[in-house]
């Protein structure tokens, strides 16, 4: 009996599959082209304002992430504590890091806080406000910085900091009003380019210094501090001990810095310098914000989920109740109402499918390896579009669930009404 | 084959109650050939679409093969429709976007058939009108006379044990519909068992059975 019953629902289910396929194949080949191409263009749209306009959102920060990690913080990154004025045997923490096979490279900073003044020659009278403005000095090793962060890569005027430079710095783009965006409330010098003059003041120490190179990034880490080699810094400001305050690292690719810091952990690393993953420095702002935008970019892509089911819904309930009649003869001469119901579903199905293949091709042939070559100029962060493959999947599942549920219910509403007054066009 | 016994039928027009059919009891055998005639509004298409199992009656007994109809739920109706009734439309009710053969194959595919045989088998029911030529045409594609022959090789492609037929020839001119109701003759004389409903009293058409339906009753049986 029960196998009975379950080789007849087998039978009505494969039934009901291949009439429902056969009216559903037959009525999307010899429908309206026009009709077919506006909905599968809808549903393109959908799927790109369902995971476009969400990656563009979460590009936005990872844009501004990524860009903190190849241009300053690198995979790990140590500081000193700050009670304390560098990192505590600060060559023993570099000796240690440079034997981890782990680690790629790494490169040591030593700062230093200074008031930089330009155009003080020009100053008609003595009363008149100094152009200045409050920066860190950076002692670098231009060789370990180029292959951690490829600081050179980010000089847009004059040239890169060779090892015996002297009296010659890089000077962040936001610290000159030619190069900067001028944001209100941004300090900037005037009138100061490649090949100028500075004077930094470190205490009671004065310094005429000389632009050899302008460094542009939408990382204020990296655009609000001027450059020096490690060396010059060190005889300014008089520490010869060789500590720094910070050390950059970029680790071997596959390496996990969550790892590596364990790693480091375990040695007496911790006890010189604060360890922290190039997530970790981002600080909570950073996770905040990128949760935010994430969550406005589901919600605007939800939003369009219901535009796309709302659409579907449409289209097939004024399909089904233009064809109700016919609805009805079928169901008179014996069609299962559950088969016309597939076909409706099927039909939802070929038109969210394609409009997510179209869109994915689309997103993954051009969109993206276009954005990725041309990132977004937005004022803090270069945008970059952020379209895994697993979530573009998800997204395209939500998409076909929630249109073929669109086009069940309407053809189920028409389905279920009375044979009779179907075919015989009674309301 | 088929027993009707006291069927009633009620419609309302708001709250006001209209009878259609008081009292019909009448027996369709295997191999009939039964024309329900009568002027408009006599109860003639409800009577047809209370045997054919798309409307339920107000009371009375409907049994087919001695099946009791009226206790099937509207799924068994359904079932039973596509294992045993064959219909043919007045205004044929092919569907717009489907072949003349698709059209056909349509019912024998909710029976199970195998795409390739449903089709073989349209084919040969086209040919036994005639219109094997046309298989490929969509309705639009075709007259109205070859229309409802499509519509009949429909409800008979499946070997139904009765065939309904709802004014086949109302739609078409008069030599197209002797040529159509040849059509159910030969079918008839071939052991199909047919129940038509039409209007035109005179056109008998190769009917065994007149039955003169009237203001909801019947008002006289003749054989023919």
């Amino acid at each position: 009996m029960k196998k009975s019953l379950i080789s007849r629902f087998r039978f009505f289910c494969q039934s009901s599959l291949r009439v429902g396929w056969f009216l559903a194949w037959r009525q999307i080949q010899r429908s309206s082209k026009g009709t077919t191409f506006l909905i599968i263009f809808i549903m393109v749209l959908t799927f790109l304002n369902l995971v476009f306009v969400s990656g563009i959102l979460s590009g936005l920060v990872a844009g501004s992430s990524n860009a903190y990690r190849s241009q300053y913080s690198g995979d790990l990154i140590l500081s000193n504590y700050e009670s304390k004025d560098f990192i505590n045997n600060s060559s023993s923490v570099i000796k240690i890091m440079s034997a981890l096979p782990e680690i790629e490279s790494i490169t040591p900073r030593l700062l230093s806080g200074a008031v930089v003044e330009a155009n003080y020659s020009r100053k008609d009278n003595f009363n008149d406000n100094p152009d200045s403005l409050s920066s860190v000095l950076t002692g670098i090793d231009p060789m370990a910085e180029d292959e951690v962060t490829n600081l050179s890569d980010l000089i847009v005027a004059g040239e890169y900091l060779e090892n015996g430079d002297r009296n010659q710095v890089l000077v962040g783009s936001s610290l000159l009003s030619a190069y900067s965006r001028n944001t209100p409330g941004d300090e900037t010098l005037d009138n100061v380019d490649v090949g100028d003059t500075i004077r930094v003041r470190i205490g009671d120490i004065f310094k005429e210094l000389q632009v050899k190179g302008v460094v542009k990034s939408k990382i204020g880490e990296v655009s609000r501090r001027i450059y020096m080699t490690d060396k010059f810094l060190r005889q300014l400001i008089q520490r010869p001990s060789g500590n720094v305050n910070e050390i950059a690292a970029k680790l071997e690719p596959g390496s996990d810095p969550d790892i590596v810091k364990e790693e480091l952990k375990k040695t007496q690393v911790c006890d010189c310098a604060k360890i922290e993953t190039w997530e970790e420095s981002q600080g909570q702002f950073f996770k905040d914000i990128s949760r935010t935008f994430s969550l406005l970019g589901n919600l605007i892509g939800g939003i369009g989920v219901a535009v796309a089911s709302i659409t579907v819904f449409i289209v097939v309930f004024i399909n089904a109740i233009t064809r109700r009649r016919y609805i009805g003869i079928l169901k008179g001469i014996g069609i299962c109402g559950f088969s016309i119901q597939i076909s409706y579903m099927i039909q939802s199905l070929f038109y969210s499918l394609s409009g997510s293949i179209i869109g994915s091709v689309l997103l993954f042939a051009f969109l993206k390896p276009y954005i990725d070559r041309n990132p977004i100029d937005f004022p803090f962060s270069d945008g970059i579009l952020v379209a895994p493959i697993d979530l573009t999947i998800i997204r395209i599942v939500i998409l076909i669930a929630v249109t073929i549920i669109a086009g069940y219910i309407p053809a189920k509403i028409i389905v279920n009404k009375n044979t009779l007054d179907s075919i015989l066009g009674r309301r | 084959m088929i027993k009707a016994k006291d069927l009633y039928k009620k419609y309302y027009l708001g709250k006001v109650e209209v009878p259609v059919l008081k009292g019909i009891s009448l027996e369709v055998e295997k191999g009939d050939y039964v024309l329900i005639t009568g002027r408009s509004g006599a109860g003639k298409s409800t009577l047809l679409y209370l045997l054919g199992l798309l409307d339920s009656p107000t009371q009375g007994s409907i049994s087919i093969k001695g099946n009791d109809v009226i206790a099937m739920n509207e799924k068994q109706k359904s079932a039973f429709r596509l294992a045993y009734l064959g219909y043919v439309f007045q205004d044929y009710a092919l569907l717009p976007e489907l072949k003349a053969w698709e059209n056909i194959a349509l019912v024998l595919l909710m029976q199970g058939e195998e795409k390739n045989k449903a089709r073989q088998r349209a084919l040969e029911v086209l040919e036994q009108v005639g219109m094997k030529e046309q298989a490929e045409n969509l309705p639009s594609q075709l007259s109205g006379g070859q229309q409802q022959r499509v519509s009949i090789c429909r409800a008979i492609a499946s070997r139904p044990e009765v065939l309904f037929a709802d004014e086949p020839t109302a739609n078409l001119d008069s030599q197209t519909a002797e040529s159509v109701m040849s059509v159910f003759r030969e079918l008839n004389q071939a052991g199909q068992t047919i129940v038509m409903v039409t209007h035109e009293s005179e056109k008998v058409g190769g009917a065994k059975r007149q039955i003169f339906l009237s203001d909801g009753v019947i008002e006289k049986e003749i054989n023919l």
